[in-house]
């Protein structure tokens, strides 16, 4: 018998991390539909909903986010979906390039 | 041929070495039959069942110190008696997680949580039914423990409960298919789930349980603003409506197509998608009006009032979200109008808005019922 949605909902305990190579392959999709196509053509991105579900069923190192930002040269805001590990990783980058100015 | 030493016979022993086994027996038969009588049988099933019995009735009663001894002694007793990884243990432990978490006992919940995960991991047979009680369960248990008074961290306990919702869905997606009934209950539950979520006074500490951990350490740091994750839960919203939206139409169409083969008229099918177009522009003014966006509001109103049968429900807001999704305007005018009439009771002061109303409608099968009656 497959037990899929009682090991799945596991992930609450999780203190172990559960590597999974079908959730990678997931985000990265995800993530890929984010991008702009020669042309200009921008694919369809995730919405709101389909972020939550995916979220829902991965490891926290896996989860990604979709957000408005408004890149620089630009007043139109775009949506972005990226990593939160890459959103803390380049937080982190920032914060260590400052202190090193500063210091 | 050689007779195999197994089947051989054993030598008798001397007479002086058999005397005193013999003695060892004697008094062993007649201790038995003396204290047999006033000896309660520790490892006795019904005793298991008795503890169970009690421990949920201590459970009910609000008795939890019992509740939570009794629960343990019927767990300990039923690995004894059925085996370590018995299914017989997942009640007791139900009921021991529900009297841990009311005594607001959080590292004993964590703990039962623990085993409770591992149980499930290892036992063999199950049904999908059953699997769905259990998260249900779960969501459940998960929302009361966000709502506890005395919870140090309630978004990590109401995106546990949201994230359940999530994963039960996927999981009937990947079981049944993307376009199954069964789906409906739960994605209704999910949008009544965004509703309970964004009442939620803390909501920074919620995008972090919800984006950078599952577990119980405290942590900080980048989160979305309360304005962003408010467009969000609002957009979930409204996807859990479209998606309701599709697999309804899908029903009736797939009805529909059955239908044609035996009778030319399709009135019946019909009177369906009408109602269900109403229905859904009821809800969907519903959840913009709890957004306060007073003007899409009114415009998805009067689309449902183009149905005549659907002006007559109720709209106002301290009656909202419905706990149902409903297509019968009857049943849907009957039931808000019985809401209006009673009591309406706050869940819990970190909810402002959220009334009891809505957290029973998420811990009652009213509506899996209904999704089951109508495949």
């Amino acid at each position: 018998m497959n037990l899929g949605l009682l090991s799945s909902i596991m992930t609450f305990s999780a203190q172990r991390s559960r590597g999974s190579r079908a959730a990678s392959v997931a985000g990265v999709l995800l993530l890929s539909a984010c991008a702009v196509e020669p042309g200009g053509y921008v694919r369809k991105l995730p919405t709101d909903a389909e972020v939550a579900q995916y979220n829902a069923s991965v490891t926290p190192d896996e989860r990604i986010v979709c957000r408005l930002e408004t890149p620089i040269g630009t007043n139109v805001p775009r949506r972005l979906c990226r990593y939160i590990r890459d959103i803390e990783a380049t937080s982190r980058f920032h914060r260590e390039q400052l202190t090193r100015v500063l210091r | 041929m050689p007779t195999p030493r197994s089947n051989q016979a054993a030598p008798s022993a001397p007479l002086t070495r058999k005397a005193p086994c013999l003695l060892i027996l004697a008094c062993a038969a007649f201790t038995y039959s003396i204290f047999a009588a006033d000896a309660p049988n520790h490892f006795n099933e019904a005793r298991a069942q008795a503890l169970l019995v009690a421990g949920q009735a201590a459970l009910e009663e609000g008795d939890l110190s019992l509740a939570q001894t009794t629960l343990d002694q019927a767990i300990q007793l039923l690995k004894i008696n059925e085996g370590l990884y018995s299914t017989e243990q997942l009640v007791p432990i139900e009921q021991l997680m529900w009297a841990q978490m009311r005594a607001g006992l959080w590292p004993q919940l964590d703990t039962s949580l623990g085993y409770y995960y591992w149980l499930l991991e290892r036992i063999e047979t199950t049904t999908l039914d059953a699997q769905l009680a259990i998260a249900k369960n779960m969501r459940s248990l998960y929302l009361e423990a966000a709502a506890h008074p005395s919870n140090p961290m309630p978004p990590r306990h109401l995106s546990a409960a949201l994230r359940t919702n999530w994963q039960t869905l996927s999981y009937i997606e990947a079981t049944l298919g993307a376009e199954h009934p069964a789906l409906l209950p739960w994605l209704y539950d999910g949008m009544l789930l965004q509703f309970i979520e964004s009442r939620l006074n803390e909501r920074q500490g919620l995008t972090n349980y919800q984006y950078k951990t599952d577990g119980s350490e405290f942590i900080s740091g980048w989160s979305l603003s309360r304005r962003e994750a408010e467009a969000a839960s609002h957009s979930i919203g409204l996807s859990m409506l479209d998606r309701i939206e599709s697999i309804a139409r899908a029903r009736i169409m797939t009805e529909r197509s059955q239908k044609k083969a035996l009778v030319k008229s399709s009135a019946g099918q019909n009177t369906q998608l009408s109602q269900l177009n109403a229905a859904l522009a009821l809800y969907r003014g519903d959840w913009e009006r709890l957004a306060e966006n007073e003007g899409k509001a009114r415009a998805h109103y009067e689309e449902a009032n183009s149905n005549v049968s659907f002006r007559g429900v109720l709209r106002a807001p301290e009656l909202l979200p419905r706990p149902l999704f409903e297509t019968d305007p009857a049943v849907l005018t009957i039931e808000t109008k019985a809401a209006e009439n009673s009591v309406t009771q706050a869940w819990s002061e970190r909810f402002p808005g959220v009334t009891q109303r809505i957290v029973d409608a998420l811990a009652s099968n009213k509506q899996v019922r209904r999704a089951k009656k109508a495949q």
